[in-house]
């Protein structure tokens, strides 16, 4: 059967996991980290880089580096998210053809979900090479209150990088999974999960039948590690200008190493109470000379400076429990997520809030990716010991008169799940009606994500109020929601499935997902060729190192310097082809000849 | 209109089973006898006069017994002759009877219902949406979407002779075929268009078997634990059920026609969850509980409920089956409470909505409006509300089936009429109008049909009258409460009768509850009779109490233009200038 991968795909980091014998385990990339930078990057000669190798090259081409490309997935050009991203980020953010998001690195622009897809193919090669076979189905983990616009373009980039996302789960509960596979418990947990730019807290009922289900969720969208960051840079920024009168937010460069050492600072600062910043050079003045950063920062001043954050993520949870009617006595474990809750603070606050210590036994960069991949072996099961209760993660409805929004579908409500409302005409023979279908929390209808619309026409002439039409919303298993309105005298009806949009028509998505993989398809070649090279070489070198001996051993037959002769001839032309650039098929074969060459080397001085 | 709009699981008889020597009761023998394959459970409930509770437990033995099955959602299509007894359901009047006596389908009255009804998902097979669109004659093609006229201007623009776009014949044509399908649709074995090999004969049965109690049964008994369980043991047991029936557990492969059967009872047992693991609303739902068995006149069976959970669970606190009065009086308290202030003001005063909450003009052409001015309370149903809705039905339900339950083997519509006539001899209105509905719904023909029609209208009236007689007794003796229901009864058979909903409007304010509905229902009694200034008077009334005295004053200088001189209006209308100062 198919291995299905679980991919936690993150906004700073992402991580790749796979069931093995029953076992959820980890996938460390090529450097040995079980996390992959979420950062994508396109180098002068135009090179791809993914990971750990993007973000280390951020510092001189922050421009042509996407960092949080996961903040702008399946958002509409003019929202507010998207506006913020790019003041907060350097590198070029567009408008695409459909309103949408699209990202220009050197002189290419991508969507979004390519970007993304760039990611998940990284973390697909990693599975690949682990696992030494293909991969091609995936569950991907997206944050709660992700939107179903957000889910398909999630759903999108996996298909441009060439995996079928079998179903796309809340990264809580994930993590709630992770957390409750194979332990047999009754227990309602809370998942808290802070990240590098987003809050999310979720609480789950775990059954020891082997049953996940989602009691609620709720987040903020804007707050995590890299608001920490922004106020060690804040600080250090205020500093410098004390000291020196400079400004050094006008220097790109200089803002982003300030950003490196800020992360770098907080991150060391989770177990040491003390560390100095030290940025020499970080900017030269008119009379040429050098300024440096240098500074001493405490846990204790980090935790002044980002107090307010942390009593934001406390506020939601306690806000959170409220609404589902919870009290903090009833949470019977607490799950923390995400780089973040490494901050001594931070679990402070958490086992403060919940009067108890958060569960130690899992790891907070790794539990989301496990959780996925549970998930995936879950569902292809033949028959499964677990099941996953997901709930609908806002508000589906329509706009009513007035430009209001009518709720269909409370948020929170488990899937699969259905709901009929009656309505009335509102105008004497009206003939028709606009179906706007939405989802979102606001009142006003125009504030909320715009999933699909149809028309249901051919109603009864009749006075206003008096044509009644019942809307009926279907939300099935993989979160497909189908909508349909009817008018209950005549008995005309339409519906649509709301396929939510990316962003991306599916003519944009095929294309995209065959260049990706024609990419790959280079880049797997590359590398087989690079690879043959590399064995290439070191075949030369130690049949050159076994040369001297062996023309010893044959020196008196005719045969042997014949063979001599021959074997020099193979390392001319092996020499010759690493000068050039020959195809793959042809390096084989040069490869073969030179492995018997060493073979009978090795023979004669046996 | 409100008979046909609903809808449920359609039992089959299997075809070629001997019931020569099955051993069935009286009760299931006649159960047996009414289905017909075109009949709902629903409808049976109605036919019947079974409660929803022993009509379930009978259809689950049936279906043990492999004498029936049951087949896809099957909704009576609307070509069907099918005279309503109720020409026009009042506005403020919940939706037809056999909807009502889905009790826990009823439960949420400030939520939206959940009905059977849902269009096909786009990933579902196409046979499965085929079959349900077989069921109805009005359906939707699953790519309607693109079939839609591109103009989406017709509602700002009204255009009188514009005729149906395009997009709708078609889906008017398809309805057709489908139609013509259906015929053949309910022959069609349930597990038809699925891989045997995902499901087991047993599987299947006991999805059959949790559908039925989806539709009838009551929460606890749907998740199989008793009255008395503790949390952790009804989590227990629907977490067994959800990993069971949620359609994840049959991930990737074809379901076909099971798929929204396992949608269905995933849904249900969702919601009995839900509503059983927190405290509050449990314990509006026990109040339900209680009050529906007291009025199906099942107390005898809630005690052998408990008695047998007694044995069971060996509590040490056995439940004490309460009073009828006491059961009462408790679920009157939690209606008055239970309340949500958004409906105790009237909406803005427009036309009155045939049904939903009222809707003012639309701005962009988009429309629809059921609108209440403070959305409902999350999480807070009135479960009391609905329990004093099935009140209604099940006193309906006694008054049919006359308390008379005999088993009668294969009898046709006109042996229904043959007896409804004799009934109304008797002048036992209520059994003549269960009678008759029985008869319709096994086919009269056309002299028959008039027949029944020429009697329904007698009986109505007759049952109109009797009731609003009724009505007026209860308030002489002080039992508003007790008015208030025969004044339902009223509205409901005469609906056309002014004095009837102008009482019952105002029984809703001397009980101060309602108000919207005392406002829909006052002016139903003037729209009936204009210049009854009795009438205007109620209505005045209500918008004072509700706090709007705008409309007070409005309605006020109406009925002053009928009379100038009436005191009563003249104070009122006082009344009603004060209040705007
Ligand atoms: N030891 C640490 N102490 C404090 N913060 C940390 C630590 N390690 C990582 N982080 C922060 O956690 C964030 C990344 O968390 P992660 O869960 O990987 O993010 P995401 O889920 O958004 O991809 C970053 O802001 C990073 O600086
Ligand atoms: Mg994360």
């Amino acid at each position: 059967m198919d291995k299905v991968i679980g991919i936690d795909l993150g906004t700073t980091n992402s991580c790749v996991a796979v069931v093995e014998e029953g076992v959820p385990v980890v996938i460390p990339n090529r450097g040995g980290y079980k996390t992959t930078p979420s950062i994508v990057a396109v180098t002068e000669a135009g090179k791809r880089l993914i990971g750990h190798i993007a973000k280390r090259q951020a510092i001189t081409n922050s421009e042509n580096t996407v960092v949080a490309a996961k903040r702008l997935i399946g958002r509409k050009w003019n929202s507010p998210q998207v506006a913020t991203s790019i003041a907060m980020y350097q590198y070029r953010i567009v408008e695409g053809p459909h309103a949408d998001v699209r990202i220009q690195l050197r002189e290419k622009i991508y969507s979004v979900p390519e970007v993304s897809a760039m990611v998940l193919q990284e973390m697909k090669i990693i599975a690949e090479d682990y696992l030494g076979e293909e991969v091609s189905k995936a569950v991907v983990t997206c944050p709660a209150y992700f939107n179903d616009n957000q889910r398909q373009a999630t759903k999108d980039a996996g298909l441009i990088a060439g995996l079928d996302v079998i179903r796309v789960i809340n990264e809580p509960t994930a993590a709630a999974l992770a957390y409750g596979f194979g332990k047999k418990i009754d227990r309602l947990v809370a998942v808290y999960d802070l990240g590098g730019g987003t809050f999310d807290i979720s609480l789950l009922e775990i059954g020891a039948e082997g049953v996940f289900k989602v009691v609620s969720t709720a987040g903020d969208t804007f707050l995590g590690g890299e608001d920490f960051d922004a106020r060690i840079i804040d600080w250090m920024l205020t500093d410098f200008q004390t000291a020196h009168n400079v400004d050094l937010r006008q220097d790109r460069m200089a803002m982003q190493r300030l950003k490196d050492a800020a992360e770098k600072a907080k991150c060391e600062l989770s177990t040491a109470r003390q560390t100095e910043i030290n940025l020499p050079f970080i900017i030269s003045t008119g009379r040429n000379e050098a300024l440096h950063l240098q500074c001493q920062l405490t846990r204790e001043k980090l935790e002044e400076l980002t107090a307010d954050l942390v009593q934001q993520t406390v506020d939601i949870c306690a806000n959170t429990m409220d609404e589902a009617g919870l009290d903090v006595e009833d949470i019977e474990d607490v799950v923390l997520v995400g780089g973040m809750t490494r901050m001594p603070k931070v679990q402070e606050r958490v086992a403060e809030l919940f009067k108890r210590e958060p569960c130690k036994g899992v790891h907070p960069d790794e539990v989301v990716a496990l959780g996925a991949s549970i998930q995936g072996a879950m569902l292809v099961a033949e028959k499964s010991e677990l099941m996953l209760l997901d709930v609908t993660p806002h508000t589906l409805g329509i706009m009513v008169v007035g430009g209001f929004f009518e709720p269909l579908i409370p948020k929170d409500t488990t899937v699969p799940t259905a709901q009929t409302k009656t309505f009335t005409t509102v105008r004497d023979n009206q003939t028709a009606v606009k179906i706007l279908v939405l989802q979102g929390e606001s009142e006003k209808a125009e504030e909320n994500e715009l999933l699909g619309e149809f028309v249901l026409t051919g109603l009864r002439r009749a006075p206003k109020g008096e044509v009644e039409i019942d809307v009926t919303f279907e939300i099935n298993a993989d979160g497909i929601v189908a909508v349909s309105a009817k008018d209950l005298e005549t008995g005309q009806e339409q519906s649509i499935t709301v396929t939510a949009s990316s962003g991306l028509t599916k003519d944009e998505v095929k294309a995209m997902a065959a260049s990706s993989h024609d990419y790959m398809v280079e880049r797997r070649k590359g590398e087989s060729t690079e690879k043959n090279r590399q064995e290439i070489e070191s075949l030369i070198s130690e049949i050159e190192r076994h040369a001297p001996q062996v023309e010893e051993v044959v020196k008196g037959s005719e045969h042997g310097s014949e063979a001599m002769t021959k074997a020099k001839e193979v390392v001319e032309q092996a020499r010759a082809a690493l000068r050039s650039d020959k195809p793959d098929a042809e390096l084989q074969e040069i490869l073969d000849s030179l492995r018997r060459t060493l073979r009978m080397f090795r023979a004669v001085l046996a | 209109m409100g008979t046909d709009r609903h809808h449920s699981e359609v039992p089959r008889r299997v075809a070629a089973t001997s019931l020569a020597d099955v051993p069935l009761s009286a009760e299931e023998g006649f159960i047996l006898s009414q289905i017909d394959g075109k009949t709902s459970v629903d409808d049976l409930e109605l036919i019947t006069g079974l409660g929803g509770e022993s009509l379930g437990a009978a259809l689950e033995r049936l279906l043990s017994l492999g004498l029936i099955e049951t087949g896809p959602v099957v909704r009576p299509g609307r070509g069907v002759a099918r005279p309503a007894i109720v020409p026009d359901r009042p506005p403020t009047e919940p939706p037809a009877a056999g909807e009502r006596l889905r009790a826990p389908g009823g439960f949420r009255p400030t939520q939206s219902s959940e009905r059977e009804t849902r269009p096909a998902p786009a990933s579902e097979p196409r046979g499965a949406a085929k079959q349900r669109e077989g069921t109805s004659r009005s359906q939707r093609t699953p790519d309607s979407r693109r079939e839609a006229p591109e103009d989406a201007s017709g509602p700002r623009e009204p255009d009188p002779g514009k005729e149906a776009p395009p997009g709708i014949d078609a889906d008017g044509k398809r309805g057709g075929e489908a139609a013509r399908e259906s015929s053949a649709g309910p022959s069609m074995p349930p597990g038809a268009r699925v891989d045997p090999a995902t499901f087991t004969e047993e599987a299947l049965r006991r999805i059959d078997t949790f559908l039925l109690r989806a539709n009838s049964a009551d929460f606890y008994r749907l998740l199989g634990v008793g009255r008395q369980a503790e949390r952790p043991a009804i989590r227990s047991a629907y977490f067994g059920l959800a990993k069971e029936f949620h359609p994840d557990a049959y991930f990737g492969r074809t379901l076909g026609v099971v798929k929204p059967k396992l949608e269905r009872i995933f849904r249900q047992i969702t919601r009995a969850y839900e509503v059983l693991s927190r405290s509050a609303s449990r314990k509006e739902y026990d109040v339900y509980l209680k009050g529906q068995a007291v009025l199906g006149g099942q107390e005898e069976e809630e005690q052998a409920w408990a008695e047998e959970e007694r044995r069971r669970s060996a509590e040490p606190t056995p439940p004490s089956p309460e009073a009828a009065a006491e059961a009462a009086v408790g679920s009157a308290g939690a209606a008055a409470a239970g309340e949500p202030a958004a409906q105790a003001v009237a909406p803005p005063a427009t036309g009155p909505a045939a049904g939903p909450p009222l809707s003012s003009p639309a701005d962009q052409g988009i429309h629809t409006g059921a609108r209440a001015s403070v959305p409902p309370p999350r999480g807070g149903p009135s479960s009391a509300d609905a329990w004093r809705r099935e009140r209604t039905v099940r006193q309906l339900a006694a008054v049919l089936s006359g308390g008379r339950r005999r088993p009668v083997q294969d009898r046709r519509g006109a042996d229904y009429l043959v007896e409804a006539e004799s009934a109304a001899k008797e002048e036992e209105w209520g059994r003549v109008v269960g009678l008759l509905e029985a008869a319709q719904r096994l086919g009269l023909n056309e002299a028959e049909a008039t027949r029944a029609g020429a009697l329904q209208a007698t009986a109505a009236g007759q049952l109109a009258r009797i009731s609003a007689g009724q009505a007026r007794f209860a308030e002489s003796t002080g039992d508003v409460e007790g008015a208030l229901r025969h004044v339902e009864q009223a509205c409901k058979f005469g609906p056309d009768v002014a004095d009837h909903w102008d009482m019952r409007a105002r029984l809703l304010l001397r009980l101060g509850r309602e108000l919207h509905q005392a406002r829909d229902a006052a002016m139903r009694a003037i729209r009936l009779e204009p210049k009854v200034l009795g009438y205007r008077t109620t209505m005045i009334r209500v918008y004072l109490v509700a706090g709007l005295p705008k409309n007070a004053r409005r309605e006020a200088d109406a009925a002053l233009e009928i009379d100038s001189s009436d005191r009563q209006i003249r104070a009122l209308l006082e009344e009603a200038k004060s209040a705007l100062e």
